[in-house]
């Protein structure tokens, strides 16, 4: 089985491996820009005293065009993988009817489907640690000035996006075993994926967040690097604020991975059963 | 006990699709070593009932036994079952090498050189994409891979279609060759009868989703007949045998009928059929007159 897997998704390893190599050309391009920037503007305070209270502002307001094209390519990882090559691999069969060579060969469905899912979701954990561990890094002097849990910094470095990759890999998969058809899978990932994160990280995500009540600051009341979610003025001395602490990233970040993990072996699991006993 | 006469058998194998049957009620015996003919119209179930056996669908009800032992996804059964479907899958990237490799890799056994041996000889490119290659020549990768398989049953749907005259009589021939050499069996659906006859030594009918016949070809000949004579009505016939057409023209009867003995009455001119015009007589019959699947085991015993 691995040979066939291998023979069938070469082109997409080979792909995928360009894509991550220029994925890292870009956020290494990205890291000396800003650092570049940050000198300046270290500089500039330390010459003429200008701009240093706000050094974050500068060092990232231009490298804005950079910054959130390396962020959008984060976010959309997952589901650019979950897509391109789990949709097709059940439903690319059906559709050229080569189930009925490989389905009457020696080597049973059972073996057949845990090979193929084995080998993918191998795949998407490989990619998405690789794209991970790249951003975390390109992260690394952000979250010292922003921190890492706001919504998309947080999505885009630790160990969660692995967990993602590797649900949108399973998704895709799924979908093409139930419709055997890729054009309906790739819409069902894609309508899935996004919805199954948005309400993640905007309806689950603040269950860990804290409350206090603190004396308004001019501007935001949140304690640094928090993900601010609520702020309501009580009296001239009180503002009651809901956040969530910086502290709490690795928290959330498990409790994000364990879910994500989770429904990507319930996907597994329909697909197993989907390729073992539906009619071919 | 069966398994070692019969290849196949099935009792009452039967498949429903949503609102359709694709296969009512189907009970057939082909025994070792035959090349079956598996001959209808479109539509007929040939399909349905070569998936079934293929293990590739599961029936609504009834049974198959592949020699002696029901059609499941255990490695035993897939190494001796054959399949080759009518869409001919292959991989259209992938060179007839490469596909070749594949197969190497998905089975205990595997025959590649024989496999190789004969593309070359068909002058089908082996390094090239199939998606490269003819219609027929695609056809020929495909027929050569479950043939590598050297399975010990062999289901082909439609394998002639994309075939040229020539490479048509070559395979048909190649298939006999391998019943002689070895112990394989084949059911190949068809309906091109002319060119089954040649090499197909059973015969499996169906029409509308029933069996019809399933029958040693010579049996089926020695008890087909066409009888002849001054207009009258087919009622006494049909009390005796199995009427499967009858034709009234303005003074003569013709009357193609399955004879169980003598014909009684000697006004009745008896000639023999050729197998064509008995298929396309159950054909045009279809649901008209309902004679029951003739079963020739029960019949001789």
């Amino acid at each position: 089985m691995t040979f066939l897997i291998w023979r069938l998704h070469r082109a997409h390893a080979i792909v995928s491996a360009i894509v991550i190599a220029a994925v890292t050309a870009l956020i290494v391009l990205s890291g000396i820009a800003i650092a570049d920037s940050y000198h300046h503007a270290v500089m500039n305070c330390s010459v003429s005293h200008a701009g240093c209270g706000d050094i974050s502002g500068i060092v990232f307001g231009s490298n804005g065009v950079f910054t959130s094209l390396v962020q959008d390519l984060a976010m959309a990882a997952p589901l650019v993988l979950g897509i391109l090559w789990g949709a097709p691999l059940v439903a690319g069969q059906f559709e050229a009817g080569t189930e009925d060579f490989e389905w009457t060969q020696g080597v049973t469905r059972r073996r057949w489907v845990l090979a193929n899912l084995g080998w993918a979701l191998l795949a998407a954990a490989v990619w998405g640690g690789a794209l991970a561990a790249l951003f975390t890094w390109w992260r690394g002097p952000a979250n010292a000035v922003d921190g890492p849990v706001k919504f998309i910094y947080f999505d885009i470095q630790g160990a969660a996006p692995i967990a993602y990759t590797v649900f949108a890999m399973a998704l895709g998969i799924a979908a093409g075993a139930l419709f055997r058809r890729v054009v309906p899978a790739i819409m069902t990932t894609l309508v899935v994926f996004p919805a199954v994160r948005i309400v993640t990280a905007l309806y689950f995500r603040p269950l860990f967040a804290v409350s206090q009540n603190v004396a308004p600051l001019p501007g935001a009341g949140y304690p640094p690097l928090s993900w601010g979610l609520f702020a309501d003025v009580l009296s001239s001395k009180t503002e009651h604020v809901t956040y969530l602490p910086a502290s709490r990233f690795w928290l959330v970040q498990g409790v994000e991975s364990g879910i994500f993990l989770v429904l990507a072996l319930a996907l597994a699991i329909f697909t197993y059963w989907s390729v073992t006993t539906r009619d071919a | 006990m069966s398994s070692e006469v019969l290849a196949i058998k099935t009792v009452g194998l039967s498949k429903r699709y949503r609102s359709t049957w694709g296969l009512q009620d189907c009970s057939i015996d082909v025994p070792r070593g035959r090349i079956s003919a598996l001959i209808g119209p479109n539509g007929a179930g040939k399909t349905t009932l070569l998936r079934l056996l293929a293990g590739l669908r599961r029936p609504t009800s009834g049974q198959a036994r592949m020699l002696g032992r029901a059609p499941a996804q255990d490695e035993d059964f897939l190494a001796s079952v054959g399949f080759l479907a009518q869409e001919i899958p292959l991989h259209r990237r992938l060179s007839a090498g490469e596909h070749l490799r594949i197969g190497a890799h998905l089975n205990r056994r595997w025959d590649a050189a024989a496999a190789e041996q004969r593309l070359t000889a068909l002058r089908v490119p082996l390094g090239r994409p199939v998606q490269s290659l003819s219609g027929g020549q695609r056809a020929q990768v495909a027929l050569s891979l479950v043939l590598a398989k050297r399975p010990r049953i062999l289901l082909l749907d439609e394998p002639l279609a994309a075939l040229d005259p020539l490479s048509r009589r070559e395979f048909l021939t190649s298939l006999a060759d391998m019943t002689i050499e070895s112990d394989v069996t084949v059911v190949l659906s068809s309906h091109l009868v002319h060119d089954l006859e040649r090499v197909c030594n059973h015969l499996i009918l169906l029409t509308a989703s029933r069996v019809r016949l399933c029958a040693d070809i010579d049996d089926v000949l020695d008890r087909h007949r066409m009888l002849v004579g001054p207009r009258r009505s087919t009622a006494e016939l049909e009390r005796l045998f199995t009427v499967v057409k009858a034709t009234q023209a303005e003074r003569q009867s013709r009357v193609l009928a399955r004879l169980d003995g003598p014909v009684p009455d000697p006004a009745w001119e008896v000639s023999e059929v050729g197998l064509e015009d008995i298929i396309l007589a159950y054909m045009s019959e279809d649901q008209t007159l309902t004679a029951g699947p003739l079963s020739m085991a029960g019949g001789a015993a």
